[in-house]
């Protein structure tokens, strides 16, 4: 849906002193974040730190309580119509993959296509196979989810939120749940989309990846954004102690 | 010993059509009450007080009274508010109800054993409540419970033969009239028993071979 209010130049999001509590716990204090289109930007922390809350909040996942979301021009919280509208144009990818599991997976991608785009079956499964194709998972088109490897699922769940053609790709650690050796097909696949000017956003622990895809790396810790800088500046001169002693702990 | 072989294998001829009658009510009852279970469960989930409240009750009455008990009000009680049923029309009612409340229990019980994930991302792609229900949480609901609801419908098939006592001619009150005739209850009512027990047998086969053929959608 294009909205009008958007123009090229403005952030596709903006995130502006976005307060949340689970109960009487802050989990997002104070938080500001914007986006620009086709830019790539991680976001790392301990756990705990509220970044995937973050990226939930940014399709209403979750709700926040205080401050505003703007996504593609749609301000978030007003109202479910909002919250459906900015579901249309931005796809997101899961630690666990959360693929249908009792629908093959042509069935898996043309699900949403179909019901909320109104795609007639014979163009939803067209744009299924050529996606399913690209993340190199052709011949497992008509396959389930439980008869496919990690990285398969992963690459297909990808495949799957890219049959919306969104506007936006919000990854929640998506390598996380991965045995090592399937990390890297998920990666070149995140990579490829990346190249082809996708707006991304991901809450990673794989700061190689960071390095050579994030235009920004965001830091989080207690809720909060400690720091953010390009991946040169972030990695070699962190400014907080705090950013400092998480990518000790990480990097060794 | 006195059992007569003879009488034993005569009464099958006349039980095996009859069986058909159990087999239809049963195939009837289990759809209403597919449908019905199916109903109960979502609007159990609207957290409506009101109508949460109403279905707890329901569902104790339910369990907590005699399936017989039941068969009767259907079927003797329900013409007192001007509502006259065939006595099948009544015993499928009567069942496909009772049946209705044990699958909503059997739904209750898989849903909440659920991965909530597929969910999360149908929502997260736009999917509206309802097709959300349609196409992703129902069917793989029924994937999973596919074993306690076989189950159910052998006990719908067990409980088809209690529609004899309003006066339904299925396998039970047709073994009654052999016995009737020949004086021979024994061999009457066993022969009535392994037809009933051959078709639950044959149910829960079939059941077998579809759970197989789901396993791979299960996840």
């Amino acid at each position: 849906m294009p909205n009008p209010d958007a123009s090229p130049a403005a952030p596709i999001i903006s995130v502006a002193g976005v307060n949340k509590w689970y109960g009487a716990f802050q989990v997002l204090t104070d938080v500001s974040l914007s986006v620009a289109r086709g830019e790539k930007v991680v976001i790392c922390g301990p756990s705990g730190s509220g970044k995937s809350t973050l990226i939930r909040c940014l399709n209403q996942l979750e709700q926040h309580q205080e401050g505003s979301i703007v996504v593609d021009g749609i301000e978030l919280g007003q109202s479910e119509n909002a919250a459906q509208a900015v579901r249309r144009e931005v796809g997101m990818v899961f630690q666990h993959f959360n693929l249908f599991p009792h629908l093959d997976l042509v069935q898996n991608c043309i699900l949403a296509p179909m019901s909320v785009r109104g795609m007639s079956r014979r163009a939803a499964e067209a744009l299924a196979v050529g996606l399913l194709e690209r993340v190199r998972l052709g011949e497992h088109a008509h396959k389930y989810p439980s008869q496919l490897s990690g990285g398969q699922q992963q690459r297909a769940a990808i495949a799957r939120a890219l049959c919306m053609e969104p506007r936006v790709m919000l990854f929640d650690e998506p390598t996380s749940a991965l045995d090592p050796e399937m990390v890297g097909e998920v990666l070149d696949t995140m990579r490829g989309l990346a190249a082809e000017g996708m707006t991304m956003m991901i809450v990673t622990h794989e700061m190689g990846f960071a390095r050579q895809v994030a235009d920004r790396v965001v830091f989080m810790d207690r809720g909060q954004i400690v720091e953010q800088a390009p991946p040169a500046a972030f990695f070699g001169a962190p400014v907080h102690e705090r950013t400092r002693r998480f990518l000790s702990q990480i990097l060794h | 010993m006195d059992f007569d072989l003879a009488a034993f294998g005569d009464a099958f001829p006349r039980l095996l059509p009859a069986a058909l009658t159990n087999l239809t009510i049963a195939l009837v009852a289990m759809t209403l009450a597919l449908i019905g279970g199916t109903v109960l469960t979502v609007l159990r989930t609207t957290g409506i007080g009101l109508l949460t409240g109403a279905i707890g009750v329901l569902i104790s009455f339910i369990r907590g009274t005699p399936i017989l008990v039941q068969i009767f009000l259907f079927y003797y009680g329900l013409p007192a508010l001007g509502l006259d049923l065939t006595p099948i029309q009544a015993g499928v009612l009567a069942i496909a109800l009772n049946s209705s409340i044990f699958i909503t229990e059997i739904m209750r019980g898989g849903l909440s054993g659920m991965d909530p994930g597929p969910v999360e991302a149908a929502i997260a792609l736009g999917v509206r409540a309802r097709t959300i229900w349609t196409r992703v949480i129902l069917p793989q609901l029924y994937i999973r419970i596919l074993p306690p609801l076989v189950n159910e419908l052998t006990t719908i098939v067990k409980g088809t033969a209690l529609l004899s006592v309003i006066t339904v001619v299925e396998v039970l009150r047709t073994a009654q009239q052999i016995a009737n005739t020949t004086f021979r209850p024994l061999e009457a009512l066993l022969a009535a028993a392994i037809v009933l027990f051959a078709l639950n047998l044959a149910i829960s086969q079939l059941g077998r071979r579809i759970e197989t053929r789901f396993a791979a959608r299960r996840g």
